[in-house]
């Protein structure tokens, strides 16, 4: 993990292959930092989760799509596929202060448009064998503003912000 | 690295299954307790009590699993039973609606004598 330290506002950076197996590390940091901060253990967790649940879209969908795409140009070969999974980074960005928490997250998967997506409501939950949208839900219940966007030779930029209450 | 354990055990008289969890419910360590849960049913295990105590927290994929074979359960004239979640975990079942689809109950008893009433 990369840091850069200035006068009032820390900044680090973690970049982690596209594998929920990263998920554990990258709640333990957003919740080392965050108490560092001085957010409340309830907070902690809702900081945790939101992260969790942003890196666990890119893993399952953004990616995912990206990789069926390649799969139907490419012969089915296991070696090749691992391969492809250095193509697939997640990218933090966290910058602390002293009021509030950025967390930045980059991937170059299916461009996802955060912003529209509704999330479904219990009834369709209960009709769905593999629910979807849930953690959209959690993102935008648990941070105070939540920022999408798509920048093309980037890909898409998530950017969740959590302010210290006053 | 944040862990999920597992263990079952069913009460052949009351055909009550208790799924315990400890640790973490995540969308990794989700796909083990999908395959127990699945397993379950697949042997006719409809009556479920998800013993929550231990669990230290849970994401919403961990979420979805219950969320996705408790339709099934149910036309089964079953149910599933959420046992003492920590108030963490509580919280994600709520804002995610589940504490209004699963009943959440603070005593094993409470939850043996709902499943035996269906």
């Amino acid at each position: 993990m990369r840091q850069k330290r200035s006068s009032e506002n820390e900044k680090m950076s973690l970049k982690i292959p596209s594998d929920s197996a990263h998920l554990s590390l990258v709640r333990t940091i957003m919740a080392d930092l965050s108490k560092k901060i001085g957010f409340s253990e309830e907070e902690v967790a809702k900081i945790e989760m939101a992260v969790d649940e942003a890196c666990t879209n890119i893993i399952k969908y953004a990616y995912k799509d990206k990789d069926k795409d390649k799969r139907s140009e490419q012969p089915k070969n296991y070696f090749a596929r691992r391969k492809e999974d250095v193509n697939k980074p997640i990218e933090l960005q966290m910058e602390t202060s002293n009021d509030r928490f950025v967390v930045t997250i980059i991937d170059r998967g299916k461009v996802f448009n955060f912003n529209s997506h509704k999330s479904p409501t219990l009834k369709e939950y209960l009709n769905m064998t593999k629910p979807q949208g849930l953690g959209i839900r959690v993102i935008r219940t648990f941070m105070d503003e939540v920022h999408y966007n798509h920048k093309p030779g980037v890909g898409n930029i998530l950017r969740l912000v959590k302010n210290l209450p006053k | 690295m944040n862990t999920l354990h597992i263990s079952t055990s069913t009460d052949e008289e009351t055909a009550i299954t208790t799924v315990s969890l400890e640790g973490f419910l995540d969308a990794d360590t989700v796909l083990r307790l999908r395959k127990v849960l699945f397993d379950l049913i697949k042997e006719g295990h409809y009556k479920l009590i998800i013993d929550l105590k231990k669990l230290q927290y849970i994401s919403s994929a961990g979420v979805g699993v219950f969320i996705g074979v408790i339709k099934r359960v149910r036309e089964n004239s079953g149910d599933i039973i959420f046992l003492q979640p920590l108030p963490t975990v509580y919280r994600v079942l709520d804002i995610l609606g589940l504490t209004k689809i699963f009943k959440i109950l603070e005593q094993e008893k409470e939850a043996v004598d709902e499943l035996n009433k269906i």
